[in-house]
């Protein structure tokens, strides 16, 4: 049993799988799979591609018929939904048009009227989904797969090697973990959870046999100017940032779940989201913007533990 | 009468029977792609052909009696 | 610490299952899965058979009007889960008209000429009603629908049911289908003075059926099926009869008909035309000796703004059966008769139009055929065309509501 190690780029973020095997031809064809897959989602719901699920949605924004969408969209969507449901609106996949607002290489901030023009194209609640249709009512409204697609995919690059009888392994899209299995000796992976202000150093590490772990944090696309941060960290229903935690991470079965944990908890804000959190029942861990920490990793750094 | 059909099957597999990734499905999902886009319209004609010529069946079986002996 | 008993948040529920559905996590991509909502279809359809021209009728004889008929269809689909739809129909159709009786030569005292219908004095007024009921479970490889009908009408009642059962391989790129169905029918022809006819007779059909449905590639779909239906019991139409020189027999048909179809479809999307090309063609041949032709081409087309259009054209040839003649100079050893166009050798052009608009929930269709018959419509030549060949035309009026 070797353990072989495929880099790649994928949804604009460093990407790696790392896989047990006997054999290194065999371990090249799974990874290739794998890899060909979540390619395929980066295409499929790219913004940028014209052939695209997504752009082919937001074209059809105005029509009031709406499009017939494919199964795996309709399922996305409908995932889409509860999370929009279980976190109260903020979860949305519709506010993808504030980037129109917020430019974070621009050092400016957004004018209010700039944040007010969209905001009335902005909302899960406008948009009409009844599968297998999607209905944007309003040309300029978009869809944005962005905020989850990428954890899906680390779930669906995992199931694949998994199929195929891989027993150990991760995958790892641009820190987004899902674990493929523990190593051959039985030991989990010793993953570090990055520190949100200190990069070279982890915050904690956890040890994971199984399931997915993925994180966000207000320093991925940020600005600060007279000495506050702006993040992306948007309210779909203001248009401007969150007073945040500094960054979340959740282990969930399943990478998506754990993305999407995180990612509502960060909209939260920093008092509602840990009361989410700790009412979710998820392993976490977060940091606040005065560095405290919380959560159940923090001590705990065995997920099995917990 | 054969010859037509054949040309057409012909030039139809043809262009390539690849493999059809799920997310590119979604043309033959659309609704006028169906074997039958108006399941009430198919199952009138079907009746009235069925009783008004000497020849039944084809894509499917039942569909019921009916007294056009 | 974070976690609660061992009860699950209902938040993380909610995520876990709908995460659990998404394909790629679970193994489970399924390309057919139930309706979202129920809806109902509702279409009437006037139907009017062109009169039997004047100089293919005896002048004489009953009223060359054929049959116009009023047809009410009510189709109600009621998804249960994202496993199981049920769909319940019912059909109310009143039909009103003459048929043709017999066919006669124009000199009876020789047996030459051209033949002659000789329509039947009595006009019918008949209703049909047609109840059906079909459930279709979807899993991750295999589609079943089994279902179940009764039609009965004034001289006529039958009881039917039906199983057909997908299997998806995992390629997904091809399935195999098949399917069984039975019907059980009693015939209680309405007895006219003067007239013997046949009182209560039975009628069974068993099909079976087997095909492979082929994505050829994103725009290109090829199902072909083969499908065998035996039919055993009283075949012959109790209200016509056969002209001999030495006077009528009633029509006669064997006691059994085995029928053997061969059917290929093809669905292409066409970019240019932004619209679907349908292209269905059906081989049949039964041990009666007729052999048709069905060749279906149609255009379909739906518009983002919910209008949708098609049109077709069906092309129909057969060969006449064995024991067929228009009439009979003499009698025929086997016994069997019968001078029903339905039997004769003749072709058919069909010309089809359909509008409909989709407004939110629902949509509205309008639709119209016309179809005509000759002989010169049929593959082969044809010596004597059946003086009762039938042209229509028929118009449909349909709603669909989606709940």
């Amino acid at each position: 049993m070797e353990l072989y190690t495929f880099e790649f780029k994928a949804m604009g973020s460093p990407c790696e799988l790392r896989l047990y095997s006997n054999e290194k031809a065999f371990a090249q064809e799974i990874a290739d799979e794998a890899i060909v897959e979540v390619h395929r989602l980066e295409k499929k719901y790219s913004r940028y591609r014209d052939d695209s699920v997504t752009s082919e949605i937001n074209n059809s924004a105005g029509n009031k018929n709406g499009i017939g969408v494919d199964a795996e969209t309709a399922l996305l969507l409908n995932y889409a939904q509860v999370g929009y449901e279980q976190s109260d609106g903020l979860f949305d996949i519709s506010s993808g048009i504030l980037r129109k607002a917020w430019d974070f290489r621009s050092q400016k901030l957004p004018s209010q009227n700039d944040i007010d023009a969209l905001l009335p194209l902005i909302g899960w609640d406008k948009i009409r989904w009844k599968a297998p249709h999607i209905c944007l009512p309003v040309e300029g409204m978009e869809l944005d797969f962005g905020g989850y697609v990428k954890e899906y995919a680390a779930d669906v690059a995992a199931n694949v090697c998994r199929n195929a009888n891989i027993q150990g392994g991760l995958v790892n899209l641009g820190g987004d973990i899902c674990i493929i299995g523990p190593h051959p000796n039985g030991d989990a992976w010793k993953v570090g959870i990055r520190h949100p202000r200190n990069p070279s150093v982890p915050m904690s590490f956890v040890m994971l046999e199984k399931g997915g772990l993925a994180s966000s944090g207000d320093y991925e696309r940020f600005m600060i100017i007279d000495g506050v941060r702006y993040a992306h960290i948007l309210n779909p229903k203001t248009g401007w940032p969150v007073n945040s935690l500094a960054s979340t991470s959740v282990y969930a079965e399943q990478c998506v779940v754990a993305g999407t944990s995180s990612t509502i908890a960060m909209l939260k804000g920093e008092r509602a989201g840990i009361a989410w959190l700790e009412e979710l029942g998820l392993p976490y861990i977060s940091m606040n913007q005065q560095q405290k920490i919380f959560g159940t990793l923090k001590r705990i750094k065995d997920i099995s533990q917990v | 009468m054969k010859n037509i059909f054949y040309i057409i099957l012909i030039s139809i597999v043809a262009s390539a029977c690849t493999t059809v990734n799920p997310w590119e499905r979604g043309i033959l999902a659309k609704t006028e792609m169906a074997w039958e886009p108006d399941p009430l319209m198919g199952q009138l004609q079907e009746h009235v052909y069925f009783s008004k010529e000497g020849s039944n069946g084809g894509y499917g079986a039942g569909g019921g009696g009916c007294g056009c002996n | 610490m974070g976690k609660k008993s061992s009860s699950i948040s209902p938040a993380l529920a909610a995520l876990t299952s709908a995460a659990m559905a998404l394909p790629g996590i679970s193994s489970n991509v399924k390309a057919a899965v139930a309706a979202n909502e129920p809806k109902l279809s509702l279409a009437y359809t006037r139907y009017d058979e062109d009169s039997i021209p004047s100089n293919d009728a005896l002048s004489t004889a009953g009223d060359r009007d054929r049959y116009d008929i009023d047809v009410a269809q009510i189709q109600f689909l009621y998804p249960l889960s994202d496993k199981w739809q049920i769909t319940t129909g019912f059909v109310y159709d009143d039909m009103s008209g003459s048929s043709p009786w017999f066919i006669q030569p124009t000199d009876t005292l020789t047996a030459t000429g051209d033949p002659l219908v000789v329509m039947s004095g009595a006009t019918i007024d008949d209703t049909r009603y047609d109840f059906s009921i079909g459930a279709e479970y979807f899993g991750e490889k295999f589609t079943i629908a089994p279902s179940i009908g009764y039609s009965t009408e004034k001289d006529y009642k039958a009881i039917s049911g039906a199983l057909e059962v997908e299997y998806e391989f995992p390629s997904k790129a091809t399935s195999l289908r098949g399917g069984i169905a039975v019907s059980f029918d009693e015939i209680d022809p309405t007895q006219e003075p003067g007239e013997i006819r046949v009182n209560n007779e039975d009628k069974e059909n068993y099909a079976i059926f087997g095909g492979v449905t082929q994505v050829i590639n994103k725009h290109t779909i090829l199902q072909t099926t083969l499908g065998i239906s035996y039919f055993d019991g009283f075949l012959s139409d109790p209200y016509k009869q056969v002209w001999l020189p030495t006077g009528n027999l009633p029509d006669s048909r064997p006691g059994d008909r085995t029928q053997y179809t061969f059917a290929t479809r093809l669905r292409r999307y066409s970019e240019l035309l932004a619209a679907a090309l349908h292209v269905d063609y059906r081989f049949y041949y039964d041990d009666w000796n007729v052999r048709s032709h069905t060749l279906d081409l149609g255009l379909h087309k739906v518009t983002d703004s919910g209008w949708a259009f098609d049109t077709s054209i069906r092309y129909y040839t057969q060969t006449q059966a064995d024991f067929y003649e228009p009439f009979y100079r003499a009698p025929r050893a086997d016994g069997e008769y019968s001078s029903d166009y339905r039997l004769s050798p003749y072709g058919s052009v069909s010309l089809r139009l359909g509008l409909s608009e989709t407004i939110g929930d629902w949509t509205v269709k309008l639709a119209a055929e016309r179809y005509i018959s000759d002989k010169s419509y049929s593959v082969q030549s044809v010596d004597v065309e059946n003086p009762a060949l039938l042209d229509f035309t028929q118009f449909t009026f349909g709603v669909d509501y989606s709940f």
